[in-house]
């Protein structure tokens, strides 16, 4: 019999009889035992977890092995991503006991043995958290258990110092290879939950290959045969996962997203040839699956001719296209198309937007006044000019060198955007075009209107060159 | 249909041989004389090379002014590559979106692909220092421009990348420093294959190497004319340009000196303000017909 923690607190007790807790709690509720729900229950928690990782293995019948590496950064460390599973997992009203080690075996013995709820253990260190552990941690045979008790070693660490060979003769294999497996002396390969896909397809290879080229010539056929079935059920792509599994049981995957749904071979086949780079072939890969992690159904496209030119939508396609494929890439920082925004200040005038802006309708207040093409960021400080009796600058010094000023065009004045930031309520900027003698032209801005503080303190910037 | 892509291709590469067409073959610039002496303008399919002068030489606005003004006529995506100023890059993370480290499954539930997340990339417009408003007044459509960030050692390599994707129209490069020779030829190459036009501008102060670049320009200031309005000086228009294109193959350096005209999009709506005097019109049109150099058409 299981208990829950309120049973717990009348004194119920894990593998008493039912009777015997009946009769310190009469309406207790109890439920049949039902290894399948439970196993069900498990599995969806499996799927629940991939939040913190894609590798995701049940334990049955009551742990989950969650294989972080690489994605402990992601939460801020890996204690503090022990403590984020722990909450996420109370909020769903699991109550539960975590362990962080290096091999599945010790995470698995010090998440049931260990003194605290949450244990992390730091690399290398898998030897000195187990050894004050019982020998039950290491997922024993009762039969191996009570033998070894009987024999007196109770500890993980008693273990270690018996001889292996009279161990092997007396137990067989099974408790060295546990633990061997504990302490990362022998490979334990789990079977990793796959996640639920709308697509799959798989080729097993001959022989391992590791060459790009024959990568790349997988991959063209396995993008043909996913084009095939994704159009078969009028879908289109829009994440997809590449598994390569290498001979020594490790996975490299690689992942891409489409900017819209896509059922083309070839572009999902460039997209992830693209790709090829990041994988590590090892020994070789001996089998690869390409998995649609995301579909959406796709519109038909309206077939052109084949015979007709290029045209302008096929240009507008041209430029999606390549932007997916840019941003697949590794090591860009950023693609980006600029929109306008509705900010009167010139350096907050733009934004950058994913998909290409519309202007025209949207065109900005100011777009009648003459703008530069490229801007100080952050704008330059000058000293004040000199003014004319107008309020016009009349010389400027500029890099240690005076500027006189020629001619000037002005004041423009822009009021700060107090609807979007605060600190610019009531900010006003005076914006000068210059012409010095040389012909150069600045574009000068006053950090308020020169008169009340309020607006501003005065200062002269350079904001950029026309 | 990829066959016949490939077919579409390949026949235009012939055609382009025997092209008497100059909009197939060159990129106006829009300035009469510049065009005639360069028959025709700016060649398609090869790599240019812009500098600022002056005070403008590491800022670089009137190049790029000039470029937009030249990308203006024609159609097509224009890709351009700056080089991201700050080198941590705090946000390398969402936007590359689904880089992996190799060996390493990793991460979180991604949001919809590459959101580049527009709050994040916001305040590293600024850095870039491109700007809409003076891009979309030059005449360059800002939703043909796609805008690529991209580490400074890594710029070449990318828009050599860029530079063999067919059906873009030109490929602009922020440079932080000179253009190798073979750079300049493998970026040549990639160019010529495609026949996708490459604008290099150099945002430095080192100097320049010797390169294959097919033509390389120099825009520098030009004082206008001076106007007076009553006791002040004013600008009469936009501003005008020295233009010199200090190399090109099989050809000898020119100079030009550009007026700019009145052009409604550009300048101050000067006219408009004095409209309720009679000469406001005519004074208008009288001051555009000063040009010291030529006029764009």
């Amino acid at each position: 019999m299981a208990v829950n923690q309120a049973a717990r607190q009348y004194g119920v007790q894990h593998g008493q009889f039912l009777a015997m807790a009946r009769s310190l709690v009469p309406d207790l509720a109890a439920y049949p035992v039902t290894p399948e729900a439970d196993a069900q229950a498990l599995q969806k928690l499996a799927a629940w977890c991939r939040c913190f990782s894609p590798l995701v293995a049940t334990d049955p019948p009551d742990g989950l092995w969650i294989d972080v590496t690489g994605c402990a950064h992601l939460f801020g460390g890996e204690s503090a991503m022990l403590e984020s599973v722990k909450t996420r997992l109370a909020a769903q009203g699991h109550g539960v006991r975590a362990a962080l080690a290096d091999t599945a075996g010790a995470a698995h013995a010090l998440a049931r043995f260990g003194l605290c709820d949450l244990t992390v253990v730091p690399s290398g260190g898998t030897d000195m958290a187990l050894d004050p552990l019982p020998v039950a941690a290491l997922r024993l045979d009762e039969e191996d258990e009570s033998a070894l008790t009987m024999l007196g070693i109770v500890r993980v660490s008693e273990l270690r110092a018996v001889p292996r060979a009279g161990l092997t003769r007396r137990f067989g294999r099974t408790v060295l290879r546990r633990l061997d497996q504990a302490l990362g002396q022998q490979k334990e390969a789990l079977c990793f939950e796959q996640p639920e896909t709308v697509l799959s397809v798989k080729r097993h290879l001959v022989e391992p290959i590791g060459t790009a080229e024959s990568i790349a010539q997988v991959i063209s056929v396995l993008c043909a045969d996913m084009a095939a079935l994704l159009q078969k059920k009028g879908l289109g792509a829009r994440r997809v996962d590449l598994l390569c599994h290498r001979v020594d049981d490790l996975i490299q995957a690689v992942r891409v997203g489409t900017a819209e749904p896509v059922d083309d071979a070839g572009r999902l086949s460039r997209l992830l040839q693209e790709k090829i780079e990041t994988i590590d072939p090892g020994f070789g890969i001996e089998a690869m699956n390409l998995q649609v992690d995301h579909a959406q159904p796709r519109l038909p496209a309206t077939e052109a001719s084949v015979l007709s030119p290029v045209s302008a939508l096929q240009e507008k396609e041209a430029l999606v296209v390549l932007a997916e494929r840019l941003r697949n890439k590794p090591g860009l920082q950023a693609i980006y198309h600029l929109a306008a925004t509705d900010s009167p200040f010139p350096e907050e005038a733009q934004m950058s937007s994913l998909t290409p802006v519309a202007s025209g309708a949207a065109l900005p207040r100011g777009a009648r006044w003459p703008r530069p093409t490229r801007l100080f960021a952050p704008p330059r400080a000058i000293g004040a000019p000199l003014l004319g009796e107008d309020e016009t600058p009349r010389g400027f010094v500029w890099q240690g060198h005076m500027m006189r000023v020629i001619g000037a065009d002005g004041p423009e004045r822009l009021h700060g955007a107090w609807w979007q930031h605060p600190a610019q309520a009531g900010a006003i900027r005076d914006y000068w075009i210059v012409e010095t003698e040389a012909g150069d032209r600045f574009w000068l801005f006053r950090r308020g209107d020169g008169q009340h503080l309020w607006s501003g303190d005065g200062a002269w910037f350079v904001h950029g060159l026309f | 249909m990829a066959d016949m892509a490939m077919l579409r291709d390949s026949i235009m590469q012939i055609e382009r041989r025997y092209q008497h067409d100059f909009a197939a073959l060159y990129l106006q610039t829009g300035m009469i004389a510049v065009d005639d002496a360069l028959k025709g303008g700016l060649r398609r399919g090869a790599v240019h090379e812009f500098m600022g002068e002056g005070h403008d030489r590491v800022l670089c606005a009137r190049p790029t002014r000039l470029i937009a003004q030249i990308l203006a006529r024609t159609t097509g995506p224009v890709i351009w590559i700056m080089p991201v100023e700050d080198k941590e890059a705090p946000h390398s993370e969402s936007i590359a979106g689904f880089h992996k480290p190799a060996g390493r499954m990793a991460a979180h539930e991604n949001a919809p692909h590459g959101l580049a997340s527009v709050e994040s990339s916001r305040d590293r417009v600024g850095s870039a220092a491109l700007t809409l408003a003076g891009i979309s007044a030059a005449g360059l459509d800002p939703q043909r421009l796609l805008c690529v960030e991209v580490d400074p050692s890594r710029l070449v390599g990318t828009m050599e990348d860029i530079l063999r994707t067919r059906n873009v129209t030109a490929v602009v490069a922020d440079l932080t420093e000179p253009l190798s020779l073979t750079a300049s030829r493998r970026l040549h190459l990639a160019a010529e294959k495609t026949s996708v036009t490459g604008f290099v501008v150099h945002r430095h102060r080192h100097p320049l190497l010797p390169n294959s670049c097919w033509t390389r320009w120099q825009v520098g200031a030009a004082c206008s004319a001076p106007c007076r309005v009553g006791g002040r000086d004013v600008l009469s228009f936009s501003g005008g340009m020295s233009l010199s294109l200090l190399r090109r193959r099989g050809g000898d350096p020119l100079f030009w000196r550009v007026d700019t005209d009145h052009d409604a999009s550009t300048a101050f709506p000067v006219a408009a303000a004095l409209a309720h005097d009679t000469l406001a019109q005519g004074a208008s049109r009288s001051r555009c017909g000063t040009p010291a150099g030529l006029i764009w058409s």
